[in-house]
């Protein structure tokens, strides 16, 4: 089967969609290039959403075999990043779910101890400061409603247009855009709750 | 319009999204709204942080790869056509051991049946034992009643009333009648019950159908002492 594929460089120039055609044909290693080219933003996409490292790499690894295992239902309706992130969203969201049961007896992220030793070393340089400010926007988007956060992370680090985001979640437009509105606006409360608190 | 009609403007201002049309009524209510002017400066500040947080690196490409390969193998084992086969046959041997099936081969046919065999044969005794209560009851019926009839006649013979015994006789004639007509159908319905059990069962055919030749003969000759000899 390998024989028949065609040149590696010209295999790189093909689509997500040609990709997944091929994959479907047989050619098992082309998914290793759908991978290749979504893995970090998917990744990067399910950290934000969860604000932890464990439970991304988990979700992001289920995302990507789920995605393998049901390769034959993509149609090709949407685009297969789309497809990919949807897959990812609802992982997330289960796991959201499960750590929603789980947090009346343990607080599964930790990040509130993280947070603190930053807080400690605070004023000691810059950079330090930098990753301050960002741990709290990270915390702060990680407290967002999950229907709200999905909106915002598409929206502003996959640039997808509200119309994509609309049917890829299947919501009628208006509600995106007021799920973006709302997100802003959370986001800019608990940034400034975190603000009078360290005053 | 007030500020909440103009969220959807400000989100779609701050994401490049808006029309020129709608841009130009936005700033003309920006001009006149602090607070939204505020909203979308913060608003505005938030995203270009946001933008500017790195991404993480990750490669796990060859780990997924092992997970989808081992997945994949996990699932030819489990998908394959000798486990499938195995399976039924192991569903299969447990349905026939559980459920209460039982088979019988004799020389003239083999025949496959529901039930526990014990319940049956208990089910059997009991069914017979009605039926032979229910004969025994007719049969005595029978007798008492012949009993009575010829004393009474005895009776009127010794009178000599000619005209009662006339009218005795023709009543008798009737009830004889009526009786057999009754035994018949008592008869009938005893068959039918016999019949159905044993067709049932299928056991002991041949005693069976002795028993309703006895029965036949019974109701057609309307001869209770026939039961006498059985």
């Amino acid at each position: 089967m390998d024989m028949k594929r065609v040149p590696e460089r010209s295999v790189r120039s093909l689509t997500d969609e040609e990709l997944v055609e091929s994959v479907l044909e047989g050619n098992l290693r082309d998914f290793d290039l759908l991978m290749e080219r979504w893995q970090k933003p998917l990744f990067n996409f399910v950290l934000r959403f969860m604000n932890s490292e464990e439970e991304a790499r988990d979700a992001c690894q289920d995302a990507f075999i789920n995605a393998y295992r049901s390769l034959s239902k993509f149609k090709g309706q949407s685009k297969f990043s789309s497809w990919l992130f949807k897959i990812a969203i609802n992982r997330c969201n289960t796991l959201l779910r499960k750590r929603k049961r789980w947090k009346m007896f343990f607080d599964p992220m930790g990040e509130g101890e993280q947070f603190a030793d930053f807080a400690e070393e605070r004023n000691v340089e810059q950079t330090v400061e930098r990753k301050q400010i960002y741990s709290r926007i990270r915390r702060a988007i990680a407290d967002l409603p999950p229907e709200q956060k999905t909106v915002l992370l598409l929206k502003e680090y996959e640039g997808m247009k509200f119309h994509e985001i609309s049917e890829m979640l299947e919501c009628p437009l208006s509600t995106v855009k007021s799920r973006m509105y709302y997100a802003l606006a959370g986001l800019r409360k608990s940034l400034k709750l975190v603000e009078v608190k360290n005053r | 319009m007030n500020c909440e009609e103009y969220r959807e403007l400000l989100v779609l201002n701050l994401c490049g999204e808006i029309e020129a049309e709608d841009e130009v009524k936005l700033q003309e209510h920006l001009e006149g709204c602090e607070e939204c002017r505020e909203s979308q400066k913060e608003f505005r500040a938030m995203l270009a942080l946001m933008k500017q947080m790195p991404d993480r690196e990750w490669d796990e490409r060859l780990r997924i790869r092992d997970l989808i390969r081992r997945n994949q193998r996990w699932r030819a084992i489990v998908f394959s056509k000798a486990a499938i086969w195995i399976l039924a046959l192991t569903g299969l041997i447990t349905v026939l051991t559980v459920l209460p099936l039982r088979w019988e081969l004799s020389a003239q046919e083999f025949s496959l049946r529901w039930g526990a065999e014990s319940s049956r044969e208990a089910d059997l005794a009991r069914e017979m034992k009605q039926l032979q209560v229910q004969l025994a009851e007719l049969q005595k019926q029978n007798h008492d009643w012949q009993l009575t009839s010829e004393d009474r006649l005895r009776q009127l013979v010794n009178v000599n009333n000619v005209e009662q015994q006339k009218r005795y006789f023709q009543t008798l004639e009737l009830f004889t009648n009526y009786l057999q007509l009754q035994r018949k159908a008592d008869m009938q319905r005893i068959q039918k019950d016999i019949a159905t059990s044993y067709d049932r069962t299928g056991h002991e055919v041949d005693k069976t159908n002795e028993l309703l030749d006895y029965v036949l003969k019974a109701s057609a000759s309307g001869d209770a002492s026939i039961y006498d000899r059985n």
